[in-house]
């Protein structure tokens, strides 16, 4: 059974990859028609790449979750 | 423990002579930077020796662009050795994991601090690089998932690493108990947080490797994409920098662990066998990236178009050429000393130490050699030869950066155990 410790960080996690996903993928990667146009080269959204490394980030923190949620009555 | 005086382990607290010159020398660096730093930014990057290439005949990236991919590089094998050490069970690295870690965190800081210095207006820079950086770019992986990502993952790593030793900290009487306190938050030793802590820094581990060859990759690839720039444009560079980063790296670590053994008087440790498989490391490193270059050199020599046979020349016998050979040298030295100690069976710390200094001279003359003559010497359009001499405003700063890092660990030690403690010491003072 998954205990709430390991959910909590498995949460964060997927958080952090869906941002970094979205934020590459959906805001700022270079797709579009014809695929070779300028008009698709830069982020649709400023700051779209800050996400994506805060998204790199929120996935690292899930550790921490993990490490530092509170035990409950000492035992899992 | 309370009310006694008691030494903390590993000089923690302690004040010497010797540590008090040491943090004079890399303050007074830091002053020498951060004055020539002012100049630079009130005279702007005229004080530099940087110009734009073409028609100012000068080169646009130099001491500063080098200086930033060796520290990135001298990252490299900190967090990698602390990967290692969970991944592969290789707990006679153990008591160099701390100070690898710390080497990780504090040369990715000097790396993005020279960035600044690199830039004209720093504060416009890194703005305008979160905002309009593509992340398909690899100066994106370079530039903000090298130094915000890895830099990130990095200090996790280390957080997590050094609650036990802060919770072991916390209980003896000291005026840093509050920090040590607030760093173990919470954690008490106990067999699930210990297990606990195993797991999730094997699968950070596992995590930050991948990581780590992406970003040094990238950093390569910022050179060896440049399809026209003759000497960068090379499929060798990304392998080529993860290589050389692994060579300072490891040779900045074995530097630092036998300073520790010596300043802090530990005789075992850290013990042989760690010496042993940093010098083994350190030389199967060195003879695959003297292979890179050998092929490097014959390609671009041999078959490479006009440009390209130009600037190999330059290198190996023109004006760059006291540059490459300094740096292949010192690796060649560096090889057999390491070679003839891994033949004997016997290691020596002293030779040891040697080569990680000569693997490191290597590196930022090879870090130059790589920056450098193509821009100086690359150009593919006609415009005359370049020149690149660096002013003492760019020494100064990169001097400066030095002293901060060595400052860093300096402090660090005092504030808290550079290496793992192994249980509880209590020593009453006379």
């Amino acid at each position: 059974m998954i205990s709430r410790r390991a959910w909590a960080a498995l949460l964060v996690l997927t958080a952090g990859i869906a941002l970094m996903v979205v934020s590459y993928l959906v805001l700022a990667a270079p797709w579009g028609f014809p695929p070779e146009s300028e008009k698709f080269s830069n982020p649709r959204l400023a700051f779209a790449p800050l996400l994506f490394i805060i998204g790199v980030m929120i996935a690292f923190l899930a550790a921490v979750v993990y490490e530092l949620w509170p035990q409950r009555g000492g035992k899992e | 423990m309370s009310g006694r005086a008691v030494a903390l382990p590993y000089g923690v607290g302690r004040i010497s002579l010797g540590w008090l010159a040491l943090v004079a020398i890399a303050a007074a660096l830091v002053g020498v930077g951060a004055f020539a730093y002012a100049i630079q930014e009130l005279e702007g990057p005229i004080a530099t020796g940087l110009r734009d290439w073409g028609t100012m005949g000068g080169a646009t990236w130099g001491l500063y662009v080098s200086f930033i991919v060796y520290f990135v590089g001298v990252s490299f094998a900190g967090i990698t050795v602390a990967a290692l050490i969970r991944i592969l069970g290789l707990t006679y690295l153990r008591p160099i994991s701390r100070v690898a870690e710390l080497l990780t965190i504090v040369s990715l800081i000097l790396g993005a601090l020279s960035v600044l210095a690199d830039l004209g207006q720093p504060l416009r820079g890194i703005a305008n690089l979160f905002r309009y950086a593509r992340p398909q770019s690899p100066f994106f992986g370079t530039f903000t998932m090298v130094i915000a990502g890895y830099l990130f993952a990095s200090l996790v790593y280390f957080y997590l690493a050094g609650r036990r030793d802060a919770y072991l900290m916390a209980q003896y009487p000291s005026p840093l108990r509050w920090l040590y306190r607030a760093w173990a938050a919470g954690y008490q030793d106990t067999p699930e947080e210990k297990a606990r802590h195993e797991r999730i820094s094997f699968w950070l581990a596992l995590g930050i490797l991948p990581l780590l060859v992406i970003a040094h990759s990238t950093l390569g690839l910022v050179f060896g994409l440049m399809g026209g720039r003759p000497g960068w444009f090379s499929a060798l560079q990304a392998p080529g920098f993860v290589v050389l980063a692994g060579v300072s790296g490891i040779g900045h670590i074995i530097v630092l662990a036998a300073l520790l053994r010596w300043s802090l008087g530990l005789r075992d440790q850290p013990e042989m066998a760690a010496f042993r498989w940093l010098g083994q490391a350190l030389l199967v490193l060195g003879i695959i990236y003297i292979y890179f270059t050998i092929v490097e050199m014959v390609t671009a020599g041999y078959a490479g178009r006009e440009h390209e046979q130009r600037l190999a020349k330059l290198v190996l016998v023109g004006y760059y050429a006291p540059f490459f050979w300094t740096g292949m040298g010192a690796l060649g030295l560096a090889i057999g000393l390491l070679a003839s100690q891994a033949l004997s069976g016997r290691w020596s710390i002293p030779l040891l130490v040697a080569s990680g200094i000569l693997a490191n001279v290597t590196a930022v003359a090879k870090r130059l050699i790589i920056v450098v003559p193509s821009l100086t010497h690359g150009s593919l359009l006609p415009y005359g030869i370049g020149m690149y001499i660096p002013t003492w405003v760019e020494g100064a700063i990169i001097a400066g950066l030095m002293g901060l890092g060595a400052l860093t660990i300096l402090l660090f030690m005092k504030a808290f155990p550079i290496m793992e403690v192994p249980a509880p010491v209590e020593e009453v003072r006379p």
